[in-house]
């Protein structure tokens, strides 16, 4: 008897554990629901058409920029870089990129020392992802 | 009633001391919202370090915070939690698996960050604990070797888990969000220092000496325990303590283990145990003169619990007969004259633990003593296979609802007997049982 009111008792907790986690979620995303989730909706077939630039995408596969970033909805949706080279001139994506110092103190610590990082790849691999990075625009702005 | 508002209760508190960690997350600036799934993913993972840590708590052995529920629950309610807590860890990485699989990035860790690398090797830890605990006597795992590797996984397995948090840092952007969570982490991680390190420290200050090694009927022994320097254990009848024999109270080679001496008489305290584990096996080379270290009392199956009950009936099978015999001793040192009935099955008749001196406290308790054989001697008159709802009707008194019943004994012969109580109208309040094989 004991044993079963143990059993359900952590049935029952996980379920509410759950749920709360599900409310957490709807709480967090309607607060700014009509800033963010629309934006990538709008700019999900634009990042569709960048992947032309296939050697760039590469390399931004191969450093993991996904685990913060993502591109047509696919990747960590805290920093979306759809249209980021609309809104970013190259130097400024340099700098964001290898965390220089014009864009370090809007970063924590360990993001600026993963960014960092960055500024050992080699030269023809950094280029193609900067070429990448400013291939990335919002629809309207499309040729 | 009682009893169910105080599971209430304490779900409530266990839920904020879960939940509330992570509701705190969105005060302050939050991080852009990423969609419900990704959230709600996030939301898991928080929960899931959470329930894990609270697990740290559970088997602290908190003696006051326990005592209302007994410790052998607790340690069931640690073990289906645990299984519950690695399915909302598991619901966290399947929903980024299947929803954005990019956002897991590289899985070798070569190339992949080391905190993203911490958590998958957490969810490989944390299922392989649950597993092994799950499945430790049919993979035939050595209980003390079970244990350190529990312990140390554990803490591993949370270490890593809290390094993948901190490390990716969503929602604990800020400092002081970072420093809740860390200190959150830590302070469960804490709790093994106090377990490991405090606890033992205490009882080394508490020492005993074992003055005999008694063999008994059964292939069991009993094991007497003097006090040394100090006045001993203060028990209530039916309890239990840990108990560490020849080896250092830090080094964690310690089994609970029924007290079966008289909780009316302080100092010498006498322990039954039965030769049936890796570690009881052992045992029987314990010699007199070895030291050894008790922690305890614990366990909430007493009679001292119901001590306005108009009667107490009693079923044991084999071993379970020792906090039975507690009970009885400590009634008979009482000179109680309350009904009491006992209804023991053993295997074979000269296995019979205790068989003498029942039927000496026979003469000194009103006491009937009902033994139930599953292989009875020839010309044997008496009960004989399980116990059953004949057996209990044949000898339960007529007051049978008003009595207080106390069954210990394997895990089948529990739950049958449980059933069978309650299809004879006895209240599951006045049915007490002690859970053992917790792993």
């Amino acid at each position: 008897m004991r044993k079963r009111l143990a059993e359900i008792l952590a049935a029952l907790s996980a379920i509410i554990v759950i749920f709360l986690a599900a409310v957490f979620s709807f709480l967090h995303n309607a607060q700014v629901r009509n800033d963010t989730l629309i934006n990538t909706q709008q700019v999900m077939p634009q990042s569709q058409t960048s992947l032309h630039n296939a050697l760039g995408r590469n390399v931004y596969n191969k450093l993991g920029c996904s685990g913060c970033h993502s591109v047509g909805g696919q990747g960590n949706p805290r920093v979306p870089l759809d249209g980021v080279g609309q809104r970013r001139s190259p130097e400024e994506l340099h700098d964001w990129i290898i965390a220089g110092e014009s864009v370090r103190p809007q970063l924590s610590a360990s993001v600026v020392r993963m960014k960092q990082s960055y500024a050992s790849i080699p030269e023809e691999e950094f280029q193609e992802l900067l070429g990448y990075l400013t291939s990335l625009r919002v629809p309207s702005e499309q040729q | 009633m009682k009893s169910f508002q105080a599971a209430l209760l304490w779900l409530s508190i266990y839920l904020i001391v879960v939940m509330a960690p992570l509701f705190v997350l969105l005060f302050g600036p939050t991080p852009l919202p990423g969609g419900f799934w990704w959230d709600f993913a996030m939301a898991l993972g928080f929960a899931a370090l959470a329930m894990m840590g609270v697990q740290f708590v559970l088997t602290a052995r908190f003696r006051h915070a326990m005592a209302p529920f007994g410790i052998d629950i607790i340690y069931y309610f640690h073990r289906f939690l645990a299984v519950f807590a690695f399915v909302v860890l598991t619901l966290h990485y399947l929903i980024i698996r299947f929803d954005n699989p990019a956002a897991l990035g590289a899985l070798n860790p070569v190339d992949a960050p080391a905190y993203m690398s911490a958590g998958r090797v957490a969810v490989v830890l944390f299922g392989l604990l649950v597993v092994s605990s799950l499945t430790r006597r049919r993979l035939g795992i050595e209980y003390d070797r079970w244990r350190w590797t529990h312990a140390l996984g554990a803490t591993l397995a949370f270490a890593l888990a809290l390094w993948h948090v901190v490390g990716t840092g969503y929602y604990v952007g800020t400092q002081w969000k970072q420093i809740l969570w860390t200190g959150y982490g830590l302070f469960w991680i804490g709790l093994i220092g106090h377990v490991r390190i405090i606890r033992p420290w205490q009882l080394l200050s508490n020492p005993y000496r074992v003055s005999e090694v008694r063999r008994e009927r059964g292939n069991a022994f009993t094991l007497v325990l003097e006090p040394e320097g100090h006045a001993g254990m203060i028990f209530k009848p039916g309890q239990f303590a840990w108990l560490t024999v020849g080896n250092s109270p830090f080094s964690l080679k310690e089994h609970p283990f029924s007290i079966a001496s008289s909780a009316a008489r302080t100092g010498t305290i006498e322990f039954g145990i039965k030769a049936v584990g890796d570690f009881t096996r052992s045992a029987m080379a314990v010699q007199p003169g070895q030291q050894a270290f008790l922690d305890g009392p614990y366990g909430v199956f007493s009679t001292q619990r119901h001590h306005a009950a108009k009667g107490y009936v009693f079923i044991a099978g084999g071993v379970g007969i020792v906090p039975i015999m507690c009970m009885l001793r400590t009634l008979a040192d009482n000179h109680d004259q309350r009904l009491l009935v006992l209804l023991y099955g053993n295997r074979k008749w000269d296995r019979v633990l205790y068989r003498e001196e029942l039927e000496a406290l026979a003469t000194r308790l009103n006491l009937v003593v009902v033994h139930i054989l599953i292989e009875p001697p020839e010309g044997w008159q008496g009960e004989c296979g399980f116990v059953t709802q004949d057996i209990l009707e044949r000898h339960l008194p007529a007051n049978r609802c008003a009595l207080h019943y106390f069954i210990c004994g394997p895990s089948a012969m529990t739950q049958t007997v449980d059933s069978l109580l309650a299809a004879l109208g006895v209240r599951s309040a006045q049915i007490h049982n002690e859970l053992f094989e917790w792993v």
